[in-house]
């Protein structure tokens, strides 16, 4: 089979893989070398679906000994399978990143054989891509569950980033639809590349010279839409999961039916993906807006309101807190009002140093104001005339921007049903 | 009223403001490529003069702040008619302030500045992305063409990460560029068209592209509206994957 059929189907199979990102690392290249690593990370193209390119993502192989029902590349399927050899990998890297296609590799794969068998493979590949070819560019590797931790660690030592995808966000889905695998299984590398990335930063304080170990940190991926797990459920283990393993991401998938399955939502079925939307928001709010799990949601509101944004969502059950104003709130409080976000948060804060802020001002120095100011005073002047009743302000925060068009609609109708 | 006329580089922009603070402030503030007579105007040519350059330079980095400089540089790439104007109000604004100068958002000029500085800086990172090599015999040519003139901002970058090849970045519109030989980079005049390799090697590996940024793409989850908000379709002429 030549390389271009080899890169459609494995690309292709790669492809359910949220994680495009190439931040986190500031890899130097080397005299003799070729690449870096940019810490901010770089986009190179965005595919017709509108997600990023980063990097060549693909698998390594397609083969797979395990039957997960969700997975395109699951035993049972009928599909086409091949493996890259190690130098087409590597050609494909170079040649790609020599032309400023990617910004580096994610390499992923089917387990063949057994999982020792395919983590040794990944790691003979990146290692041979920065030993004897002087890559500096990023590379992501999967961690293979059940792999032995001496080639987890080794990857560890040449990677940018790693990760292990958690796919399912319990126990019960996991038995329901990937017996084979378990949980212990897939948080053991997690532990132990956590683990390692502390040892590696101790050893540098200490003043030892220590290899670095994936100065990207690791993420993971959760699916979303496969199994009917509460979205306070999703976001209590993704809270878990930044403070336990220190993810640096975790990654939401809209399930994408690939296979026709009692236990599955059906082969019709349309990507949930303002749901998706929805995690993600709720995502950025715990990481970089103080929020915590419980406050978003709580066992009385175990799911979000998919037509409002999970901050306004929040503030309009705590309406108490509001409106704040805008010449002596705190950052943190800044941070919670709709509409406010860490950029025009940190621009009030700079301005208000100056000057008193008027709405004027505001307006000028450019934070929108559509939604925030049902929640602001300005120099003690309210500027929302809807009053602070939940059921009028709703309906100016309603969030159909992103999807609001028409072929979409359907997609309100099909996750009602799936998510009622 | 008294009108400025300089060459177009910014180190004639910076004698320009020379220029203010030591003779008469003008009204307006010109360059070359851009000059058409008006009767209203006095005009006055001014040379660039690079001991004056590096002594305005060096007073806005020491007495106001580096990121001061960083944002008159940028907005000054922007090539926005009238800028010149107002970076002068804003340095004028800034040797008063000091550095506090950053932070005065709302002040007309400092908020213009700031924005058409944010625009060519993430203009400049997107291109970090767009930029697409092709080869010519081991040589690296890339064309682009963006809105504002950004190709300087990409050379260290390039530099760094592409440090033992040659590579050519051309801004096809404005018939410039960089050239990357012997570890360093150089701003040139290029007053040729846009090339195009049709090399055996370089066909392979452009068609590998185009495969793969088609097989990546999850059908279920179309969304062109959300393609070219990532990525305009005025630069779509010199990306490899994306053009006819």
């Amino acid at each position: 089979m030549d390389v271009m059929r080899k890169l459609e189907i494995l690309s292709n199979s790669a492809k359910y893989d949220a994680s495009c990102s190439s931040s986190g690392s500031n890899r130097k290249n080397t005299p003799d070398g070729i690449g870096n690593a940019s810490s901010s990370g770089i986009c190179h193209s965005w595919s017709q679906d509108g997600r990023c390119i980063s990097l060549l993502k693909i698998l390594y192989t397609n083969k797979c000994i395990y039957d997960c029902k969700y997975c395109i590349n699951r035993a049972s399927n009928e599909l086409e399978r091949t493996s890259f050899t190690p130098k087409e990998v590597v050609d494909l890297t170079i040649n790609f990143y020599r032309r400023n296609y990617i910004e580096g590799l994610f390499l992923s794969s089917g387990v063949e054989r057994n999982p020792d068998y395919t983590m040794e493979n990944l790691v003979k590949i990146i290692k041979d891509l920065r030993l004897v070819h002087k890559f500096n560019g990023y590379i992501h590797v999967k961690a293979i569950p059940g792999a032995d931790p001496k080639f987890i660690y080794e990857a560890g030592l040449y990677a940018d980033r790693m990760s292990v995808n958690i796919e399912l966000p319990s126990e019960e889905s996991l038995k329901l639809l990937a017996p084979q695998k378990n949980k212990a299984d897939i948080l053991k590398p997690m532990g132990l590349i956590k683990h390692s990335i502390l040892e590696s930063i101790e050893y540098k304080k200490k003043g030892f010279k220590s290899p670095k170990f994936t100065p990207g940190g690791q993420s993971t991926q959760i699916m979303v839409g496969a199994t009917n797990e509460s979205d306070l459920r999703v976001i209590s283990l993704t809270e878990g999961l930044y403070n336990t393993f220190g993810l640096k991401r975790v990654y939401y998938s809209a399930y994408v039916p690939v296979v026709e399955n009692i236990n599955l939502p059906s082969i019709q079925t349309t990507p949930p993906l303002l749901k998706e939307h929805r995690m993600y928001q709720a995502d950025w709010l715990l990481r970089y807006y103080g929020f915590k799990a419980n406050e978003l949601l709580d066992d009385r509101n175990p799911n979000f309101d998919v037509d409002l944004d999970p901050k306004a969502f929040w503030a309009l059950n705590n309406l108490d807190k509001f409106p704040v104003e805008v010449n002596n709130a705190s950052y943190e409080i800044l941070l919670r009002v709709p509409g406010i976000g860490v950029t025009s948060a940190l621009r009030i804060i700079r301005a208000r140093r100056l000057s008193n802020l008027s709405y004027d001002n505001l307006k000028k120095i450019g934070i929108v104001l559509k939604r925030a100011r049902f929640f602001l005073t300005c120099s003690g002047k309210f500027y929302g005339d809807k009053g602070m009743e939940r059921g009028i302000l709703k309906n100016y925060l309603l969030d159909y921007e992103s999807f609001n068009k028409p072929e979409q609609l359907s997609l309100f109708n099909q996750r009602s049903d799936l998510f009622a | 009223m008294l009108r400025y006329i300089y060459d177009g580089s910014f180190d004639g922009f910076l004698s320009v403001i020379y220029a203010c603070y030591y003779n008469k402030t003008p009204e307006c503030i010109e360059r070359e490529s851009k000059y058409n007579f008006n009767m209203l105007f006095e005009d006055k040519v001014i040379e660039t003069d690079l001991v004056k350059s590096k002594k305005v330079y060096n007073a806005i980095s020491e007495k106001i702040s580096e990121d001061t400089l960083i944002h008159i540089y940028q907005a000054f790439l922007s090539e926005v008619n009238g800028i010149e104007l107002k970076l002068f109000r804003y340095l004028q604004l800034g040797f008063k302030l000091g550095s506090k100068v950053n932070d005065y958002l709302t002040d007309e000029f400092v908020c213009e500045v700031q924005r058409y500085s944010r625009k060519v800086g993430f203009e400049a990172h997107r291109f970090l992305g767009l930029v697409r090599f092709q080869e010519f015999k081991g040589i690296l040519y890339a064309s682009i063409q963006p809105t504002y003139n950004i190709v300087e901002l990409l050379g260290n970058h390039f530099k760094a990460r592409l440090n033992n090849e040659k590579w050519v970045i051309h801004d096809v519109k404005r018939k410039i560029g960089i050239v990357y030989e012997n570890n360093e980079w150089v701003h040139r005049d290029l007053k040729f068209d846009k090339l195009e390799s049709h090399e055996e090697e370089e066909l392979f590996y452009q068609n590998l592209w185009r495969v793969f940024h088609k097989s990546v793409s999850i059908k279920e989850r179309t969304n062109e509206r959300l393609q070219m908000q990532h990525m305009p379709k005025k630069y779509w002429d010199n990306l490899i994957e994306m053009a006819e």
